[in-house]
């Protein structure tokens, strides 16, 4: 007690005029930390009692405590970005806010990005794993993960693994970490329109803090989505299109973006008002997926490398087919292959493909939809099960197909995801429980021609399902194998096959368990299509 | 003008810890110190810093400079921070237990993380009697060995150091 009534009539003392540092000690901070405060003065008469007494070493604690101007950064969470720079010297201004710096520091905005750089979070432990220090629904296979760090360090790539080993998740991922590292601000995902929903979905569980946004609709609507700002936007090929034109001031054209993904990346493969749009966006990275980069010949490498080997100062670089083209394509794709990371790979994936239905193909749904319930209201007492089983069978059959127009997004779909797979070299299964043209399997037979389907079912004899079967196995002509469920799902061991679809849902959830751990035996992925009939045809 | 992240509800870490690093001036007989506040994830909230002279003359031994110079670092730096941390961390190799509980004595959590450059076999000591167990203290800092995040936001708060002294 003693002690610290002398240092505070010390503080007070004339003496005070003579310290050479810039605060008495009565006016030393109240440090905080935490709400609590220090206590100066209990603080120097520690220090001071420690070094020596007397007013000697009274002076050294005051040059000590010479500390500089204390410049300060902050980060602004919610808008991901480094807010302000402050400082606390009363006698040294901050640098930039009188419009003067200290000679020989480096301007202030260079140090703001120099410091956004080394202090963001290093990357590694942002990926998903064991002690990720972000959330993630899963995580992701070896493969899966190089191909995200690869994405993330590389400002060009060509990712050519083959289908089903997840090119999508690996983006969304490396998008995530880069968007939260503030190494980009946009991105933009150009694909085939079928698809802008799955990667909206998976966007939505992989990056639910990115906000993502598809462009599409009127030219109206797609001009406040262009001008909506979103972390990730995505668009068709065919919007693209339509959207840029010939027009650089287009929105998409202007802007420049931090990353565009060209997924099913064979869409720009000819060099066309399509891959044009694309080409010409400007970008810090382009990203190109396909399973099947060369389908036909090196020309369509060359266009696709186009959009890859993009430098932003010297715009678009042509290639064509010979020793240069080859290895820069060396240099800039990672391709992996089922069969090199089959032991990576879980024995089967499932993935459900919600499909939305083509305009016709719903106008037909809902009036059936709308007759049906009518229908059974009229029945009153009299309806049965069978009546409300039937109205579902109908609905369903339209979503594989509209009856009249032969309308059907499922077979489009499917026709597409076969295209690639055979491309890959793969062939696959179909299922359908209905064998009747127009919707069952000789509607989707007849829908995937030139992939020369063959058809299995119970209509066939024995000696012909062997048949079928036998070709099927000797002749990888035959891309695909359609098969009606109640022939074909007991009793298949097909390791030709690496992909099954099943086009639509058996009614009893236990038979479909039953047939999917049963047979066919096939190592690969099963995708069930969407479409089903709503919720509330099947409550009713 | 960056999009502004979405809301996840539960996922974002309310914690503020800091981490105090000193650095001895590679030019000069100065050291800087910076104080880095992360959030419990490791995203950087808040980055001070600033140097002082080491003092010098004949009744300052070295070991003493120093003590007195980190501990006036601290204080200015504790001064100008504008966020409330719920755990202070520092190096053990930097500084001295006594300085941190004596000296500077912080009424936040404190805790010297000494140990091996990788986070693992990092130990944490707690400057006086520390948290109880499962205190939310606790956990914190159990998150942060957890993740990683012992000791490498000391390795980027000594990069942010070589960037803003950098000429």
């Amino acid at each position: 007690m003693f002690l610290t009534l002398w240092v505070k009539r010390l503080a007070v003392s004339p003496l005070r005029r003579f310290l050479p540092h810039r605060q008495g000690i009565e006016n030393l901070p109240a440090a905080e930390l935490g709400g609590a405060q220090l206590q100066p003065e209990v603080v120097t008469i520690q220090s001071f009692s420690r070094i020596s007494p007397g007013p000697v070493a009274w002076l050294s604690v005051s040059g000590a405590s010479d500390v500089d101007p204390v410049r300060t950064f902050l980060f602004d969470q919610r808008s991901n970005a480094l807010a302000s720079t402050v400082s606390s010297s009363p006698e040294r201004p901050a640098e930039g806010t009188d419009g003067a710096r200290p000679e020989g520091r480096p301007p202030a905005e260079d140090l703001l990005s120099r410091l956004r750089r080394v202090l963001a979070s290093p990357y590694l432990p942002l990926l998903p794993g064991p002690g990720s220090t972000l959330e993630w629904p899963g995580e992701l296979m070896p493969f899966q993960l190089e191909g995200a760090k690869v994405l993330v360090e590389g400002r060009q790539l060509l990712l050519a693994d083959d289908m089903g080993l997840g090119k999508t998740l690996q983006v969304i991922v490396a998008l995530r970490v880069l968007f939260l590292r503030e190494e980009i601000e946009t991105a933009l995902v150009v694909a085939p329109a079928s698809v802008l929903d799955q990667w909206r979905r998976e966007l939505l569980k992989w990056a639910p803090d990115l906000r993502a946004m598809v462009i599409r609709g009127s030219m109206a609507d797609r001009g406040w989505q262009w001008a909506t700002p979103v972390h990730v936007a995505l668009v068709s090929y065919d919007t693209l299109r339509s959207d840029v034109g010939d027009n650089p001031m287009s929105p998409p054209a202007r802007k420049t973006w931090g990353v565009v993904v060209a997924d099913e990346a064979q869409r720009i493969k000819n060099r066309n008002s399509t891959s044009d749009a694309v080409k010409g966006l400007k970008r810090r990275r382009s990203w190109a997926l396909t399973g099947t980069p060369v389908e036909n010949n090196e020309e369509e490498l060359a266009s696709i490398m186009e959009f890859v080997d993009y430098d932003e100062g010297q715009g678009v670089r042509r290639f064509s087919a010979g020793l240069a083209l080859r290895q820069r394509h060396r240099e800039l794709q990672v391709r992996r292959k089922k069969t090199e990371v089959l032991s990576d790979l879980p024995p089967k994936l499932v993935t459900k493909i919600p499909i939305e239905l083509g305009a016709v193909q719903r106008r037909s749904y809902e009036r059936a939809e709308q007759e049906g319930i009518v229908h059974l209201r009229e029945l009153g007492r009299d309806v049965r099960v069978q009546h409300v089983l039937e109205l579902i069978s109908r609905l369903k059959q339209i979503c594989n197909a509209e009856p009249q127009t032969g309308e059907s997004s499922k077979f489009a779909d499917i026709r597409d995801r076969i295209e690639a797979l055979a491309a890959q070299g793969n062939r696959g299964l179909v299922f359908s429980q209905y064998r009747r043209a127009g919707f069952g399997v000789e509607a989707v037979a007849e829908a995937l021609r030139e992939f020369q389907p063959l058809t299995f079912t119970g209509a066939q004899s024995v000696e012909e399902r062997r048949d079928v079967i036998s070709r099927f196995r000797r002749d990888d002509h035959h891309k695909v194998l359609v098969v009606s469920l109640r022939a074909g799902g007991v009793g298949l061991n097909l390791q030709e096959a690496s992909y099954v679809f099943h086009l639509d849902r058996w009614w009893s959830p236990m038979l479909v368990a039953w047939l999917t751990q049963a047979k066919p035996t096939v190592r690969g992925r099963r995708l069930t299509m969407g479409g089903a009939p709503c919720g509330k045809c099947t409550r009713k | 003008m960056p999009v502004p992240l979405q809301d996840i509800a539960g996922e974002e870490p309310a914690a503020a810890v800091a981490y105090l690093r000193f650095v001895k001036a590679p030019n000069d007989g100065g050291i800087q110190g910076a104080l880095f506040v992360t959030n419990g994830r490791g995203d950087p909230l808040e980055f001070c810093f600033t140097r002082v002279e080491l003092p010098t003359g004949p009744l300052w031994e070295p070991d003493r400079a120093y003590r007195q110079a980190i501990a006036s670092l601290a204080r200015a730096l504790f001064e100008a921070v504008n966020h409330q941390p719920h755990l202070l961390l520092a190096l053990a190799e930097e500084m001295p237990s006594d300085v941190l509980a004596d000296d500077i004595c912080p009424a936040t959590p404190a805790c010297l993380v000494a140990g091996g450059a990788e986070t693992v076999g990092a130990t944490v000591r707690w400057v006086g009697p520390g948290p109880a167990e499962n205190s939310e203290v606790a956990l914190l800092a159990e998150s942060l060995r957890s993740r990683n995040l012992l000791r490498e936001p000391f390795e980027r708060a000594a990069n942010g150091l070589e960037e803003a002294f950098a000429h």
